[in-house]
């Protein structure tokens, strides 16, 4: 692939995005399901209207589980009626989810390539778990194989090693290649 | 540019003649709604009539955004002909990005364009009370792109893992609910400096999305193995 014809870190951030928006739209369907079938057993319990308004915050976590999507749903209720608490348990969880998420995103990139581990940290964490979904989608996964140099982890998807640059070796020739 | 005109021409007649059965359809509905509601010796008056034909109209048309997104690339996939399209002597973004543009134009026309029109039929033909169905219609104009858009991201991307081929069309689906809501906040009457910030705010996003969406879609087009 030539320099001119590699794809931009914005057009594979957006696909990451849309995959991971698409991946909690799968999950809160599912989580929806599960409500839905749940609702008839859930009918004798009685709830005050403290509990219900907790469980609905955890609910958003379980829904969401995005700092991002979480802020822009807080913004807009905030903008129609009573701002929540601002350091709730059930953002702390959000981010810390989101935290884990970005920690993964960058040690994963940075198996995988030598560049832009913080830009895909940081993606992580604005989207949190579907951030990590959808990056996690939005590309192939090479095969990896320890270095006999440096042995690290590197991806086999090259000639040399991504950490040490020692080249790989050649496969054993099987007796039927042909040289031109 | 000379040369490549043709081979345009040619690409948007093949574009045309494979959407056709698509396009017919969206106008008889979207005719036969419109014209039971205007034509129709119903009690109410026409215009208010045409309020309950509307959400009919607007589901048809998120539907038809959906099938046309999806049918420009499936058919290519499931005929075997991607290869064939692509060995024409046209750069890959231009070629992509005609067929996106053909769609858009084709949705805008029998989709966008009988929403907005019949409601602000309605409105001319009213008592001068706003029907409900122009906010609709005009939060709907901003976004109505995005689910056409995902649906052709879904149908050009092969999948990475099990059952990931359509998340690009779900989440364009949130967020074409998500920005039309924000669209329509604009209504509430409460509220209205805050819900105009809201509808400002959602005829913002709404084409930048769509613009990161077709910069998603010329990624996988230029990226993806087509054997």
């Amino acid at each position: 692939m030539t320099e001119s014809s590699r794809p931009t870190l914005a057009s594979r951030l957006v696909l990451a995005a849309i995959l991971g928006l698409g991946a909690m739209a799968v999950w809160d369907i599912a989580v929806g399901l599960i409500f839905a079938a749940a609702q008839p057993l859930a009918r004798d319990i009685a709830l005050n209207s403290n509990d219900t308004r907790e469980l609905a915050g955890w609910l958003m976590v379980v829904l969401f589980g995005s700092p991002s999507v979480l802020a822009a749903i807080l913004l807009y209720n905030s903008a129609f009626q009573a701002m929540p608490a601002p350091w709730s348990p059930q953002i702390v969880v959000t981010c810390a989810l989101a935290i884990v998420a970005a920690v993964q995103c960058y040690r994963l990139q940075r198996r995988y390539s030598n560049d832009e581990a913080v830009a895909w940290a940081m993606f992580a964490l604005l989207l949190g778990l579907p951030g990590l979904v959808g990056y996690l989608l939005h590309r192939r996964w090479p095969a990896t194989e320890y270095c006999a140099n440096c042995r690290k982890n590197s991806p086999r998807d090259r000639d040399a090693c991504l950490h040490c640059g020692t080249p790989f070796p050649t496969p054993a020739p099987k007796g039927i290649e042909i040289f031109a | 540019m000379l040369n490549t005109l043709p081979m345009l021409k040619s690409l948007l007649w093949k574009e045309f003649r494979e959407l056709l059965p698509l396009i017919i359809a969206a106008i008889l509905v979207d005719g036969l709604l419109i014209g039971n509601a205007v034509f129709s010796r119903h009690s109410m008056t026409a215009a208010v009539y045409i309020e309950t034909v509307w959400p009919a109209m607007f589901i048809t048309s998120l539907l038809y955004s959906l099938a046309a997104g999806l049918f420009q690339n499936l058919r290519e996939e499931q005929q075997g002909t991607f290869l064939f399209l692509l060995h024409r002597p046209l750069a890959r973004d231009l070629l992509i990005a005609t067929r996106l543009i053909y769609g858009a134009a084709i949705c805008a026309l029998v989709c966008a364009a009988p929403l907005l029109l019949s409601a602000l039929w309605a409105d001319a033909h009213n008592d001068g009370r706003l029907h409900w169905i122009t906010p609709w219609s005009v939060a709907y104009c901003g976004q109505f792109l995005l689910i056409y858009l995902g649906a052709f991201l879904s149908s050009l991307r092969p999948a990475r893992a099990l059952g990931s081929r359509y998340f690009p069309l779900l989440g364009s689906i949130l967020l074409f609910i998500f920005l039309l809501m924000l669209g329509l906040s604009g209504e509430a009457p409460d509220y209205r400096y805050v819900s105009w910030v809201f509808a400002l705010l959602a005829w913002t996003l709404g084409p930048f999305t769509q613009l990161a969406l077709v910069l998603a879609i010329l990624h996988v087009a230029r990226t993806r193995d087509y054997q």
